[in-house]
């Protein structure tokens, strides 16, 4: 059992969720600007912001228990010229504390700026793309890969629509907000479509991914045996748990077009909370053998 | 700047690994820690065997990955003669040096939270001394020096074997007299 690295296998889980809800959570404060009141409006979208600062505050701490000397942080910024991390370090803070001013500046007037947020959303895709650019800037061949920007890329947009999507439907039944039926349908339904996409992207890369590993150098090779040898139990779950989640989903659009079934947020919340809880173990497990699959070049 | 570099005659050494004891021993380094390390390679197959020893340190590359990489800038290479070294009131213990390493070279201390690896011994070439490594060598198979003087010295030699990584990657300060048994490194 590899145990070394969950404190990363956190932090990169929740930046990246966090990111995505804070992004798609706008998606839906565009869509529904001008349809609904501004009050109603900024009632659905906070408990968002909630979870968005809560996964900012966990994944921080779980990031600097992976440092053996946190007390020289203060120099983290000196290589930007040159370093992933440092970089990363700068848009991960910078998307944070652009939160933090989203969210303190929604709560004064209760409404949310959205040139802000779309500032915010935008650093916060930055600061995924730093992720991906530090592990492809090892030189560590399973992690050298486009694979990486596409898992990492992957869980932005798969655990932020399902984290926005759970928290928005919290959010109406507490508010006991009705929604307008086209409206809500909408949201699900392209909400749905993108958890679908992304699915079906990372599915097809996967094969791509390990064929490639396998016909790499010697550390690639190793890396390829780790994941269809050791971890083939734990591999073959967490695509048999994303593609569970994305027929999931499937399903839900089809009854809407086929059953001519309405399609709102809370009559939908089922599935939704569903596909999350399989998406979310499927991603914590796709991360995890990220991490033990990540065998250095080495002498020999 | 006189870029300074290991040689190793890979024809000589007999893999009795004093290189790796004398080093470990010097630096007082813990268990499952090695700046230097012997590699003993097998290759081919009865009637044709091969095998040959590789001795490698930190390679104080010229364009070392660790240092680009390190995001406190703990990690760096010296002006005067290209050794990397380690600022270790800037490390934060990040590990990201030891994924950028195709040498293995970097170690993670638990004890102190920081990273260390082969410093070329700079307090004994201060006493006008050499590396550990080098004076522990019964077969006289190391050197020290500049690289320039390295490449006067020794003719035929090369930075690419079979068993270690390409040298385009981090242009290792290495210099190897290659054993007949060790080939060209296969490029695939």
């Amino acid at each position: 059992m590899y145990t070394n690295e969950w404190s990363l296998i956190l932090f990169t889980l929740l930046i990246q969720a966090a990111v995505g809800a804070f992004i798609f959570n706008l998606i839906v404060g565009l869509l529904l600007k001008d349809k609904i009141e501004q009050n109603k409006l900024y009632k659905i979208l906070t408990p968002t912001q909630y979870a968005v600062g809560f996964f900012i505050i966990v994944g921080s701490l779980a990031s600097v228990f992976h440092l053996g000397t946190p007390t020289n942080a203060a120099n983290v910024f000196s290589n930007i010229g040159s370093s992933w991390l440092s970089r990363e370090i700068l848009f991960v803070g910078g998307f944070s504390l652009l939160w933090l001013v989203t969210f303190l500046m929604g709560r004064g007037k209760q409404e949310i700026n959205q040139g802000l947020a779309i500032v915010t959303s935008v650093v916060g895709l930055i600061a995924v793309y730093s992720m991906a650019q530090i592990y492809t800037s090892t030189i560590i061949p399973a992690w050298q890969h486009f694979n990486t920007f596409v898992v990492f890329y992957g869980t932005t947009f798969l655990l932020g629509t399902l984290v926005s999507m759970s928290t928005i439907n919290y959010a109406i039944k507490k508010e006991a907000q009705s929604m307008e039926g086209s409206l809500s349908e909408n949201i699900v339904t392209s909400f749905a479509y993108i958890v679908i996409v992304t699915v079906a992207v990372q599915v097809l890369v996967a094969p791509i991914y390990i064929l490639s590993l396998s016909n790499g150098n010697t550390a690639a090779v190793l890396s390829a045996e780790l994941l269809y040898n050791e971890y083939v139990f734990l591999l073959g779950l967490r695509w048999l748990l994303m593609l569970f989640g994305g027929v999931l989903l499937t399903f839900l659009i089809w009854k809407q077009f086929y059953a001519s079934k309405q399609l709102t947020i809370t009559s939908s919340q089922g599935s939704i909370y569903l596909a999350f809880i399989v998406i979310l173990v499927g991603e914590i497990i796709g991360r995890y053998l990220f991490y033990a699959s990540g065998v250095p070049l080495m002498i020999g | 700047m006189s870029e300074k570099g290991f040689f190793f005659d890979m024809t000589a050494c007999i893999g009795c690994k004093s290189c790796q004891i004398a080093c470990k021993d010097k630096n007082d380094l813990d268990v499952g820690s090695l700046f230097r390390k012997v590699w003993l390679f097998e290759r081919g197959k009865f009637p044709n065997p091969r095998s040959y020893f590789i001795s490698m340190a930190c390679n104080h590359c010229k364009e070392p990955k660790c240092v680009d990489n390190c995001p406190t800038g703990a990690s760096y290479r010296r002006e005067e003669d290209g050794v990397v070294l380690i600022d270790l009131n800037k490390c934060i213990g990040c590990k990201y040096c030891t994924w950028s390493c195709p040498y293995e070279a970097r170690h993670y201390n638990k004890d102190n939270g920081k990273v260390e690896k082969c410093n070329a011994c700079l307090d004994l070439l201060q006493q006008g001394e050499k590396p550990a490594c080098i004076d522990a060598c019964i077969m006289r198979v190391l050197e020290y020096e500049s690289v320039e003087e390295l490449n006067k010295k020794h003719k035929e030699t090369t930075k690419d074997i079979d068993g270690l990584p390409d040298s385009n990657i981090t242009k290792p300060n290495i210099i190897l007299k290659p054993h007949k048994h060790a080939y060209k490194r296969e490029v695939r």
